[in-house]
């Protein structure tokens, strides 16, 4: 009879040892993982919010999921170094991360799914955050938070991460050394909000459907390049809105199919160049107070308007136009006439926004018809003198075959000629 | 009525005008299509799609206008439409059958030119039709067959009806347009805005231009200046409303019409 008693008393001691540990709160989990230790979360769901002051790394297992009962982020990193959290889940709360005076912070592939914020840095430095997805919540962008927001902090970095549903997917406020690379962000008010940023390198990102792709406000010295840039068509959405910026380079981004590709005001010496603008209703649009900006070598293609200013001194030079009507006959590659892209119409709908109800109507199209040939004896404003005969883009297309198209077509072809012919005879 | 809208839709198949204008339209709606290949295919208003709409506003409403009331103008000149009134048919139902057949036969125009570009989009698989032009033809030829009757009525003759037609085509398209941005530069942004507003009620091209913004759902395109009034047509007050309005654009072409036409009828 000893031997069963003596088992029970064994497996009941085992079940005693091993209940605290998985009942400890996050807090407690922390606090007894040493510095420097590693930490892996239990496969359950945590409602409950930490604070984490030391080098740590946490982990999560697959069914880990992390939630906040208050309006208290779910972690807390302060006055920290050295701390990763990697591979974690958190569900709808009202903030995932928030770090504040901390450095080395690494957030590697952590997921987070109807969040009013996502992550937000406050005074830090070398701050990595990668592999990242956050979807916000429903309504309208006043009732969201910003995905991930730094503030007042330097050496940033946000790769590979994807944002979706929120106010702005990534806001940056008094950066410094800020790179921004292969981010995707969508269904938001700003892509990327820059403010009273210093150094800022933003490449490869990929925005879509926000009311404006990258805001850069009041920064300066910042490279923005190889970005896709699409379909901000909101109300005074625009690719890019460059706004009290100075030292911008602007360079092989694409920007297709957006209200305004890049809207600029009061900015100063900016570099546009080797960019594709493709089927935007204005693809760059100056105002009077910018100075000293160059556009050079970009193509223009399928945009109702290329560029249209109310009077800047901006240089504009060997750019691919193609509602370009000159010739070659030196065959330089480079057309024999002066590109003009003034055209009146344009400058009165920077000047009066109600005259926007009649962009590309059937009388502005005669109108700018008209415009062409009045402008071509313009010297000053908007003038390219060296347009290129040819775009340094590849706009082919793959053929493909749609047969229902086809089907549809001929039926309807066929349909139209035999009414016709019987039409007629009878 | 049923044999006089065979009779007419036959008469108008018939004629080499009508033909000249199909082949016509037909081509530069299939060139317009092939070049929009150009352009990467994005959502939105681009520069192929204002093509393509600007196609449809100057062209349909042009043949429509011009066909439409030469027709009905050379009835009462030839003394045909004093031979009908012989037969037991009311004004109003000669009227409906010259609209019907009118619609009809620019129908088949439109039939041929989707066919067309179906067919090619079917082959390349770059081209785009999107049924929102097929809704806005439509309405386009059902407005305009409307308005090129009454012309037709209103005219002495087949050159006044020509030119009548033009001269409608002209101020719809372009002239009204020009005079309310010729405004724009006397008067404030807020009444350019309400200017325009009304113009858009007023001006049958620019209802349908209108229609389109809304029906494509890229109300946006008109500016922050209109979110108010476009918002209000995005409702399904507004839906209602403009399927409304433009019925009205339909009747009150051919009521206007049957009332001069019974009044002119003594002396025809």
């Amino acid at each position: 009879m000893k031997g069963p008693r003596f088992l029970m008393a064994f497996f009941v001691s085992l079940l005693f040892f091993a209940l605290p540990a998985s009942a400890d709160t996050l807090q407690q989990q922390i606090d007894k993982t040493p510095e420097g230790g590693t930490l892996k979360l239990f496969d359950r769901d945590y409602m409950e919010t930490a604070v984490i002051n030391k080098p740590i790394t946490i982990t999560g297992g697959d069914e880990t999921l992390l939630m906040s009962d208050s309006d208290k982020p779910v972690f807390t990193i302060k006055d920290a170094t050295d701390v990763t959290l990697k591979g974690l889940r958190f569900l709808q709360s009202g903030s995932a991360v928030v770090v504040k005076n901390s450095s080395h912070v690494k957030l590697d592939g952590l997921e987070m799914i109807q969040m009013f914020s996502g992550v937000q840095v406050y005074d830090s430095s070398d701050v990595t955050i990668k592999g990242l997805t956050l979807k916000g919540i429903d309504g309208q962008f006043a009732s969201k938070g910003y995905g991930l927001a730094v503030f007042k902090s330097n050496d940033i970095e946000l790769s590979h991460n994807n944002v979706t549903s929120v106010q702005d997917a990534y806001y940056l406020e008094h950066t410094k050394n800020v790179t921004v690379t292969d981010n995707v962000a969508t269904d938001s008010r700003y892509g990327l909000h820059f403010m009273y940023a210093d150094g800022i390198k933003a490449e490869r990102n990929t925005l879509t459907r926000n009311v404006t792709g990258i805001m850069l406000m009041l920064a300066k010295n910042a490279e923005l390049r190889h970005n896709k840039i699409s379909i901000q068509w909101d109300w005074n959405s625009s690719g890019f809105t460059l706004y009290n910026a100075e030292n911008i380079v602007v360079e092989q981004n694409t920007f297709s199919g957006n209200r305004t590709g890049i809207l600029s005001q009061t900015l100063t010496n900016a570099q546009i160049r080797n960019n594709v603008f493709s089927s935007n209703q204005t693809a760059i649009e100056f105002t009077a107070a910018d100075k000293n900006n160059t556009v050079e070598g970009n193509d223009f293609v399928g945009n109702i308007l290329n560029i249209r200013s109310d009077g800047s001194d901006s240089i504009i030079d060997k750019n691919y136009y193609d509602d370009y009507g000159g010739n070659d006959i030196d065959e330089n590659g480079v057309g024999d006439t002066q590109y003009v892209a003034l055209q009146s119409f344009g400058q009165w709908m920077v000047r009066e926004p109600a005259y926007q109800y009649f962009i590309e109507s059937p009388a502005v199209v005669m109108l700018n018809q008209m415009d062409k040939q009045t402008n071509r004896v313009e010297k000053n404003q908007l003038v390219d003198s060296t347009p290129m005969m040819e775009p340094t883009s590849d706009f082919k297309k793959e053929q493909s075959f749609h047969i229902w198209a086809l089907l549809f077509g001929v039926i309807m072809l066929g349909g139209a000629i035999f009414l016709w012919r019987k039409g007629v005879k009878q | 009525m049923g044999l006089f809208i065979k009779l007419e839709w036959k008469q108008m198949l018939r004629s080499r005008w009508m033909q000249l204008v199909a082949v016509l339209f037909v081509v530069i709606f299939a060139a317009i299509s092939l070049i929009q290949q150009m352009a990467m295919p994005v959502e939105g208003f681009t520069r192929q799609i204002a093509s393509f709409l600007n196609l449809l506003l100057f062209l349909l409403p042009l043949f429509t206008l011009t066909i439409g009331s030469m027709s009905v103008a050379s009835d009462i000149e030839s003394g045909w439409y004093s031979l009908l009134k012989t037969y037991p048919m009311s004004i109003f139902g000669y009227l409906w059958s010259k609209y019907v057949a009118i619609v009809l036969s620019f129908f088949l125009i439109l039939l041929l030119a989707f066919g067309i570009v179906l067919t090619m989009s079917g082959i390349t698989g770059q081209m785009q039709l999107p049924p929102v032009f097929i809704f806005l033809s439509i309405f386009m030829v059902l407005i305009f067959a409307a308005i090129a009757v009454f012309c037709g009525v209103l005219a002495k003759n087949r050159l006044h009806a020509l030119s009548l037609s033009l001269v409608v085509w002209a101020v719809s398209l372009l002239l009204f347009s020009y005079i309310l941005m010729a405004l724009g530069t006397i008067v404030s942004g807020t009444m350019l805005k309400w200017l325009t507003i009304i113009m858009i009620h007023l001006n049958p091209a620019e209802w349908l231009r209108f229609g389109y913004f809304m029906f494509s759902g890229q109300t946006t395109v008109l500016g922050p200046a209109f979110y108010e009034f476009t918002e209000f047509y995005t409702s399904f007050f507004g839906y209602f409303l403009f399927i409304m309005l433009s019925a009205l654009w339909v009747i009150i072409p051919l009521g206007l019409a049957n009332w001069i036409l019974s009044k002119k009828g003594r002396e025809v």
